[in-house]
Parts: structure tokens; sequence; C-alpha cells
């Protein structure tokens, strides 16, 4: 089976690089994640008339820990793009002077076709105001022009695409590979997970797909184990909005020294 | 007894200042009746004849406690302050015990009227478990039923059988409501009479830092200063640092601003927030609004607010984002307090709300 | 010193208000302590006074439940990490413990009772 394609872009802002989410363009693709309990997030909408939508269409969106468990595991690969106008390949030199040169021969040789036609027409002219001997030629009106691009070209060649994916990897890996651990804590025990926003935490947790059974778990932002304080008011106000909604608010933390992950289930008592 | 008086009477100030009241008529064109009037009037007084003693307990955490009975019924009476350790907020445990007890306690005059909030809330909950648990049995033999492939007619039979019965069933909960008064008795309780045979008071009224600041420094009836207050909460006055200080202000800013402005403030630690505001107070109607205090520059991440007002939003009240914003220096404000210049201190701090809401395109059309 | 006596009023506090607020029997203070970076934390043990959950079918009878009086303040972080909560649950409570209950004691003079479980647990029925 070929690997799944998640789509990212790598931007430069203020000189610091930046991956963005990921992104799935193939159905076939959505169908072999939803049965590997990767859910994600419809995006797909029209453009001008983003209020309309009731139903979300492709692309679908990924978390990063969701992309970075696909490459992990061996699910999919990256496919990176880059979001600025000038593609990466254009800023070294070699390339760039390629492209001029390439430029420069395909202008003359237009030229020279150009000059052929003009000939022809002229000798056509002639031809026509009594002289013989010569044979009439197409006037160039419809030029065929390839459909490829210089540039693509290059860019496909071009050790800066390896480059950018290791780059896009090793960006995704900084930053997520932190909650990679608890990600894929869920994922062994075989939970659907979802962003949380929703519901003020970090994930909602589904036993299953999300489709067939309500989630029962809200997952708070990760703590330091041995640093981090509980945080009684928040852990009030979490656990209080999870029972309103027949959940479960769920601390957790990374032991560092064994990397275990340790949850601890927090709601109301029903009493005081 | 004081249950029975209707709550405007009851709760007639909103703050523990009265109005100076009995003045005699003043009638223009007599001025016999000015002399009296200037008389009444200067010999009225409507501060405290005494100050209400409070006891600070414990060094880190403090708590502040009021434990004489008048005292404490004096301070829910006017403007809601403090919390009864053994209630939901107003200290009616010695009431409720004494119901709850009956038989031993017959001075009282049992009746439907006595019961607490807190009774009423309890016995709802353990109705609503009933009722639930009555539901869960017939959702079991219908799963029963469709397993063994019973027909549509079978399950809408069943379903109206559910219905009929539970319907029956809250019918007989709310009239059990109505007659219930249960006295019951347990070995542990034995414990709660003095060798005089009365009932113990073992509960007190709990004040908050931010409480009794308010009613030592703006509205004086406290038995202390506000600056030993400060010196307990937050160490001496001299040696304080901001970043010590400025957490505690910057509640107490907030606290006095809603105040100020005629609310009943309550604390929201319930609700993960900071304060609830209530238009009169408890008795009258729930909070509208859930506050939380932030300081002008502090930000959070989305969850963070969304979290906070689902909250909120989930027991029907308004999220508000109330920020604090000191407008000199924070060497001014510790100068000032050196000074024992705390008004000045405080009026340093401007106050700004923002009101934030969950918004559902589905749901909120208008 | 400060920290027994301050312990130990909490302690007392949630005691109370087990046994005389949400009714509870057997309420009884634990003797073992646990001394946690200069804290004291102590167990209060306790059968409710009527079930607590729809679960109950499958616990048979109230149980008795393990409360962990703690201590919050508004405007001040609490000293309790989820390490500390570990060994809590290790050293505290017994090994049938399928629960601890969290009572907070907060400075407004309120206890809020929260149920907190090792591990992922799904949500009581109601």
């Amino acid at each position: 089976m070929s690997d799944i394609i998640v789509n990212v872009t790598l931007s430069n802002l203020d000189g610091n690089w930046c991956v963005s989410d990921g992104y799935i363009f193939s159905l076939e693709d959505i169908k072999r994640l939803r049965q590997l309990g990767i859910c994600g997030v419809l995006t797909g909408t029209l453009g001008t008339l983003a209020q309309q939508n009731v139903f979300l269409s492709v692309p679908l969106r990924l978390l990063g820990e969701e992309v970075l468990w696909i490459i992990t595991n061996g699910h999919g690969r990256l496919n990176v793009t880059q979001s600025s106008t000038v593609p990466l390949s254009l800023r070294s030199t070699s390339v760039r002077e390629q492209v001029r040169d390439d430029n420069a021969t395909l202008i003359q040789r237009s030229f020279a076709l150009q000059r052929d036609t003009k000939l022809k027409e002229h000798l056509s002219k002639t031809q026509k105001y009594g002289q013989t001997g010569a044979v009439p030629g197409d006037p160039a009106l419809f030029q065929e022009t390839p459909n490829d691009s210089l540039v693509l070209k290059h860019t496909r060649r071009d050790p800066a695409a390896a480059a950018a994916l290791l780059l896009a990897s090793s960006l995704l890996r900084d930053q997520y590979c932190h909650q990679l651990d608890l990600f894929s804590y869920l994922k062994r025990q075989n939970f659907v997970v979802s962003p949380g926003a929703r519901f003020g935490g970090k994930y909602i947790i589904y036993p299953g797909d999300p489709l067939r059974y309500h989630s029962h778990l809200i997952v708070a932002d990760t703590q330091d184990y041995h640093r981090d304080p509980l945080d009684f008011s928040a852990i009030s106000a979490g656990a209080r909005l999870a029972t309103a909604v027949k959940k479960t608010w769920v601390l957790n933390a990374q032991i560092p020294e064994t990397r275990e992950i340790t949850c601890f289930s927090v709601e109301w008592a029903g009493f005081g | 007894m004081a249950k029975l008086r209707p709550a405007g009477e009851r709760y007639k100030y909103p703050l523990p200042i009265h109005p100076i009241e009995n003045l005699p008529q003043l009638i223009p064109h007599n001025p016999i009746s000015w002399v009296h009037w200037l008389y009444c009037y200067y010999k009225s007084f409507n501060g405290l004849p005494k100050r209400i003693s409070i006891k600070i307990l414990a060094r880190k955490y403090c708590h502040i406690i009021v434990d004489d009975p008048d005292e404490m019924l004096f301070l829910w009476e006017n403007g809601f302050f403090g919390t009864g350790q053994l209630s939901r907020s107003e200290p009616t445990w010695k009431a409720r015990t004494i119901a709850r007890m009956g038989d031993l306690c017959d001075e009282v005059d049992r009746g439907k009227s006595n019961l607490a909030l807190e009774d009423i809330t309890d016995r709802r909950r353990l109705q609503r478990i009933d009722f639930k648990k009555k539901r869960q049995q017939f959702e079991d033999q219908l799963l029963e039923l469709r397993r063994r492939g019973g027909t549509i007619e079978d399950e809408s039979k069943l379903v109206a059988k559910e219905r009929e019965s539970l319907r029956s069933l809250k019918d007989q909960q709310l009239l059990s409501f109505k007659k219930q008064n249960d006295t019951q008795l347990r070995s542990e309780d034995s414990e709660l009479i003095d060798e005089k045979g009365e009932l113990v008071n073992l509960e007190s009224l709990e004040l908050t830092f931010v409480e009794a600041l308010f009613l030592s420094f703006a509205i004086p009836v406290l038995d202390v200063s506000p600056y030993v207050l400060i010196e307990r909460f937050l160490g001496p006055i001299a040696t304080l640092e901001y970043r010590n200080v400025y957490p505690s202000i910057k509640q107490y800013v907030a606290y006095h601003h809603y105040r100020s402005h005629g609310w009943c403030v309550r604390s929201g630690i319930k609700f993960g927030c900071d304060y609830l505001l209530y238009k009169r107070g408890p008795p009258f109607q729930h909070a509208q609004f859930c506050v939380k205090v932030l300081d002008v520059d502090e930000t959070h991440d989305y969850t963070w607010y969304s979290s906070l007002a689902r909250v909120a939003g989930g027991a029907k009240k308004t999220l508000v984002l109330c920020y604090v914003k000191n407008t000199t220096t924070e060497e001014e404000i510790l100068r000032l307090l050196s000074k024992k210049n705390l008004t000045k201190a405080l009026s340093s701090y401007e106050v700004s709300e923002l009101i934030y809401r969950r918004w559902v395109p589905g749901k909120n059309r208008d | 010193m400060e920290t027994k006596d301050r312990a130990e009023y909490i302690v007392q506090l949630v005691r109370n208000n087990l046994l005389y607020y949400q009714l509870w029997t057997n309420v009884c203070v634990n003797a073992e302590q646990l001394n946690w970076r200069g804290q004291i934390f102590q167990v209060i043990t306790g059968r409710p006074s009527h079930k607590l959950s729809n679960d109950a079918a499958a616990e048979g009878d109230t149980k008795l439940e393990c409360v962990l009086p703690v201590e919050m303040c508004d405007y001040k972080n609490s000293d309790l990490t989820l390490e500390c909560l570990d060994q809590v649950f290790t050293k505290l409570c017994n090994k049938d413990c399928k629960r601890l209950t969290l009572a907070i004691v907060n400075n407004d003079g309120t206890v809020m009772f929260y149920f907190v479980y090792k591990g992922i647990h799904k949500p009581k029925r109601n």
C-alpha cells in the first residue's frame, strides 16, 4: 500500500521557520486514517461563502502530534511545500542561474521560430506579387507551449527539497515530541483523540469512532510531574464542566525519569 | 424565628451601615422642630455599638473567623458577608441540626419552613438518583428485549409503560417532598450535646481576606485595622515586595469596585472564577455574573478562557473578565502602603471589564 | 509546629463537615501521615449517608471512602504536585481503595469534594 500523504507548509516568519498543521487531500487517505483511529477535522469550505457551509469537506486538518504519530509509525510521509511565493530552491545561486539560462535559450528559440515565420510570410507575399519558386508557410498564430514549469522542474531535482523535508520533520519533532508520548499512550489504549478546545481541554477522548460513541474524557493540559502544583481553581472548573457533560477531567504528567505517562481522572463527587 | 421573616425585610440593608432613622419630623416654620431635629441628628449614631471581633487562625493561609452567633447573623443579614463553615453559604448548621434531631430539641417549632436550602438540595439529589435508577432499569429491559429480537409493538409498549411509571414516580416524589420530615439520630451525634444537654455550636462564619479588608477599610465594622490584616496575611509592611502584595491588591480592587457599584459579591470558587455577582443576594435570585480578575497584561491560551466560559455558561451565568491596571509605579504603591495611605494606594488602580461569551452559530441566531 | 497546627485545623474542619454536614458515619482520621516538603497530609475515612452514584450496583453497599483534605487559597499556589498525589495513593490509601475524595478547603469557608481516580476512569453513572 502506498504511503498516506500528509501535506504541511513551511513558512519563514521574521527569520524563524515554522511548520503548519497537517492537511490530507486524498479521500482514500482519509478513509485509511479513520481506520487507524485518526479522525482529524474537515476544514474545506467555499472561500467566499464560508458561513453557508454546514458540512465541511476536504482537506482534513490534523494536529501536529497526529502528523508526528503517522510518520513515526510508518503510516505515511510528509509532502512539504513552501508558503512564500519564491520557492526555497530559487534562493540558491546556481539554480537561479540555471533557470535564467534555460529561459534565455527558450526565448532565443522562440525568436528563431518567429524569424523563420516572418521570413516565410515575406516569401509568400513576394510570390503573390508575381515571383514564383517559394512555398507558403503556416502563420505562427498558435504556437504550442509545453505544460510544465521551469521552476517546479528544478524544485524536484533540487537538494533543497530534501532539506525542506528534513526541516519540516525536525520542526514537527521539536514542537510536538513531548505531546507525542501522551498521544501515543492514549492511542495504545485504542482511544480516538480529538482536539478539546470545545470543552476547555487539550483533547477529548472517545472510546471508538466518534460517530458511534460519546466521548467520556476531557484531557487537561500536561503538567510537570515534580514541579507544577495542582491548580485547584482550574480543577474545580474543569471537573465541574466535565461532570456537567458526563465526562471526567483527566490530569496528566510524564514522569521524566521513566518517560512513563501518569493520569488522574477527576469528577465532581456529587455533594458539598 | 428569623427564617419566617420575609426576605425583603430581613435583608433590608445591603451593607452593615444603616442610614440614620427615627429622626423627628421637620416643620420648616417651627424653629423648635429645627432645634429638636438637629439635636436628634447630632445624638444619633449609625456606627456599631461594638466592633465585630474576629479571630485569625494559622499563618500561611489565614482563616478569618467570626464565632459569635449574633455577629455571624449580623454580617450575613447586612450584605451577605462570609460563609458558614458547615453550610452552603448562610450559617444555618445549628438550625438544620436542631431540625434533624427534632426529638432532642423540642423547644424549636418544627415545620416545612425549617427546611434549609441545603436539605432541599440534598433531597432533590437523592430523588434524582432514584429516578435515574428506575429509568436505567427500563433501559436495561429495552436492551434485553432488542437482544431477544422483540417486535416494534413490544418495544413501544415497554416505552409507554416506562413513561407512565416514571411519571408516577415523579408525582410520588413531589408529594413525599412536601410531607417528609425525617428525624435521624446517629451515635456520632452524642458529641454534639454538652453536659447541660444543649447543642454545641460547631459552626463559625469565615470571611475571606478581601471581605475582611473591606469590612475594616471601606466600612470599618471589624475590630481590626486594615494594616494589621495586611501584615498578618502578607508580612511586615516595611519589607513587602510588590509581587507578593499585588495578587491580593488586585483581588481587593475588583471586590471593592463591584461592592461600590451596589453588587453583592461572593466567592466564585465553585465556578472556577474569583467572584459571583448577585443583584441583591443569594436568597433573592441566582448570581448573574462570574468574574475572573486579571492583570491588564495577563494572557492565557484559548482553552483557558473557553473552559471558564463553558462553566459559567453551563450555570446560566455570564463571564466577566475584569482587568486591573496600576496607573502608577510599583515603588509608589509600596511607599504609600508603608506610609499607611491605603486609600491613595488603592485609588491608583483602574478597572475595566470585558464580557466573554461562547457563541454557537446554530443556536445564537439573534 | 506551625505546619502541624495548620494541618490539624484543616483535617478537623473536613472531619466536622463530613460528620455533621454531609452526615457520614464511621468517620475516622487515620493516624498515618505523609510529610511532603514540609506539608503534612492525612487521610480521613468514612461511610457516606447514601450511595454516591448509580454505579453502586456494581460496588455493593456504600463503601468506606478515603478523603484527603487539602487547602487552597485564591491568590497563592498550592504545593500539591501529581507526584505528591501518587505518594498519597501509595502510602496513605488502602490497596482496595478505588478512589480518593479530594476535599478542597478554600479560605472562603467552603469545602469542595472531588473524586480522583488513578489512571483513566470513565465517569460514574448518574
